[in-house]
């Protein structure tokens, strides 16, 4: 129960369960590099062999905010903004193959290749600065308005990737993937700091109130903002796309140990490694202290003609000296969000169909049984922390071409996300279809999450 | 044995290829009201006795004012958000006289919007009197405050120039703003 609470803290983003340990789709191994392969070959259908889309929000959903309820609108809001916290959420992530391929070399290697082009943003809810603007400073004397609410980080990128997947004895796959990020636009506000009150004088003011900005450091770095200013043609979008933009590089490591055919546990660590922006970055940064008193006049004495000081203006300077707000351009490196899956998997029942009956394993063949269950765990690395997913499930293989393959879903987002995914071996056309979330299909108002993925491959197997 | 998955399969199948969005209206939007109270420091000065006489001329300066520009009233979101305001004067008098203080918003120099005077009475260098000015300004009145873009202060000494001490001024509104969706 504490593991489920704890869980229920946390959250996925960019989890996979459907996909993950799957060997009959080829996408599996972009979630494990070291995963067990059946195939001998593959190339996805170009643009698609795999779509990925999860939307989500912590804490919140489309029906809490604007479901055709009783009560006052702003009633419901003014609990929504109660009940949410600063941990809190709202997570757009997209994934779209350009290319996919793969195939065999030699008895045990598998050469894995292709480009995808990734859209990720996570913004966390910024508690103070909402409660500022709902409710205002009057009722919040002494409140420090923390500026480490505003969190908030968008990538577009496109990713060139290459593989192995190597099978050494009986036991062990193993894989890496080297990966070069190239990053199209990237825009973020992550580790603010500081605050903002509003206190009564107490000396630290010559007027009533003393309106503090302690220790501020708050910054927006851009990458790419300028390509997407004016009129993008579709020859610029594909160069930026292709390698034009900021570059990174990166690695993913994965392995799977089969204690035998029934039993086997994996584990991946996907993109270990940095974007470096040097080209069209700007950061605008503001940092300092200040107590605003406001305005002090001093009465002059003016002669026929002459004008007071500009004493608003005067105030705005002393602040914007205060707290300068700077526009750098100098490179700086961005850490992709890094995962981890695990997994553990029993196979149990019949052979499945069109396996052989036997433990071929051992012999270097494909067997699988026609029933699985597992226990599987994600973790990403947030600007908040690592957020974490846990999902048991249950995989049915009906035919020789098609299988069923059902989660239980533990996350931030939601105790009761039900997932399924179905994959089709039609010939050697490979489909496949999968959603998290998906009681909630009937009315995704309701829903705190969605993730849908679907992907066409060719696989092909040696006679 | 497996008939029943033609018929179970269609059924997982479909929610994924039917889903929606029901049950909300996004048009109540339209009907959420907030009402955010913003406390802010306005003005604040602290006037010598020496200063009610003109340091190049040498003559008394009967009475003493000043203005500065309030931009921030000056935008039409604030003008139609702000319902109420109440304004708070805090006078610590250090001289011996009374004053008359009048506290005005204009639009332009000489265009007086709003304004309120009162009389801040005498105390001494050694026993100032505190003096509290609490003023609400409601509608209509808010409408024609919140035209205004500068605030002026003039200070009207009663009688006599002072002899020796300051008077101190501190000063704050909360606003009232109510802001619709519309």
């Amino acid at each position: 129960m504490t593991l489920l609470l704890v869980l229920g803290q946390l959250a996925l983003a960019q989890n996979k369960p459907l996909l993950y340990d799957l060997a009959e789709v080829p996408q599996s191994l972009m979630l494990n590099p070291g995963a067990t392969i059946n195939q001998d070959a593959h190339v996805g259908v170009p643009l698609l062999s795999g779509f990925h889309l999860n939307v989500g929000s912590s804490g919140v959903t489309l029906f809490d905010v604007v479901g055709k309820q009783d009560g006052d609108v702003t009633q419901r809001l003014s609990s929504v903004l109660a009940n949410l916290n600063n941990r809190d959420f709202f997570t757009v992530h997209q994934q779209l193959e350009l290319l996919n391929f793969g195939w065999r070399s030699g008895r045990n290697r598998y050469y894995s290749g292709g480009i995808y082009q990734e859209l990720d943003m996570i913004t966390y809810f910024p508690k103070d600065w909402a409660t500022l603007a709902w409710y205002g400073n009057t009722d919040r004397l002494d409140y420090p308005f923390k500026f480490n609410d505003i969190t908030a980080r968008f990538d577009a990128l496109s990713v060139f990737h290459f593989g192995v997947n190597e099978k050494i004895g009986r036991h062990w796959h193993l894989g890496a993937r080297v990966k070069i990020y190239n990053s199209m636009l990237s825009v973020s506000s992550l580790n603010n700091k500081g605050s903002f009150t509003t206190s009564l004088a107490a000396g630290e003011s010559a007027n009533i109130y003393a309106h503090k900005l302690s220790r501020a450091e708050v910054s927006i770095r851009t990458s790419g903002l300028s390509r997407f200013e004016g009129d993008l043609t579709p020859g610029g979008a594909v160069g930026t796309g292709l390698l034009g933009g900021d570059l990174g590089l990166g690695f993913d490591i994965g392995g799977t140990y089969a204690f035998d055919d029934q039993l086997k546990v994996s584990a991946s660590l996907l993109d270990v490694g940095a974007i470096f922006h040097a080209s069209d970055v700007k950061t605008y940064q503001a940092v300092g202290d200040e107590v605003v008193e406001g305005i002090e006049l001093d009465f002059p004495a003016l002669a026929s003609g002459q004008s007071p000081p500009p004493y608003y203006a005067i105030f705005e300077n002393e602040l914007e000296a205060a707290v300068p707000i700077d526009t750098l351009y100098s490179a700086y490196t961005q850490w992709r969000p890094v995962k981890l899956n695990a997994g553990v998997s029993y196979g149990f029942g019949p052979a499945a169909p069109g396996s052989p009956a036997c433990n071929c394993t051992k012999k270097g063949r494909p067997f699988a049984f026609e029933s699985e269950v597992g226990l599987q765990y994600f973790a990403i690395k947030r600007p908040k922390g690592v957020q974490m997913a846990a999902s048991v499930y249950y995989l049915r293989r009906l035919f020789r071409f098609l299988l069923v393959k059902s989660t239980y879903t533990v996350d931030a987002l939601s105790a009761s996300n039900i997932g399924l995914g179905i994959v089709g071996d039609f010939g050697n056309f490979n489909i496949y279809l999968a959603g998290d979330h998906v009681l909630k299909y009937g009315n995704l108002s309701k829903s705190n999450g969605l993730a849908v993925q679907f992907g066409m491959n060719f696989k092909f197997l040696n006679k | 044995m497996y008939r029943f998955i033609w018929y179970l399969l269609p059924g997982l199948l479909f929610p994924l290829l039917t889903s929606c969005v029901k049950d909300t209206d996004f048009d109540q939007l339209q009907e959420v009201v907030i009402t955010p109270e913003v406390d802010v420091n306005l003005l604040f000065f602290e006037i010598n006795s020496n200063e009610f006489v003109d340091p190049v001329t040498g003559l008394p300066r009967m009475v003493l004012s000043d203005v500065t520009d309030i931009p921030f009233l000056d935008d039409s979101d604030t003008q139609e958000g702000i319902i109420r305001a109440d304004f708070l004067y805090e006078f610590d008098n250090f001289t011996s006289i009374d004053y008359q203080v009048t506290i005005s918003f204009r639009r332009g120099a000489d265009n007086v919007t709003y304004s309120v005077d009162f009389i801040v009475p005498a105390g001494a260098v050694a026993n100032p009197q505190s003096h509290i000015v609490l003023d609400q300004v409601e509608a209509p009145q808010i409408y024609d405050l919140t035209q205004a873009n500068k605030m002026a202060v003039t200070v009207d000494p009663l009688g006599q120039l002072p002899a020796g001490g300051s008077l101190v001024m501190r000063s704050k509104a909360t606003f009232y703003l109510l802001i619709n969706g519309q």
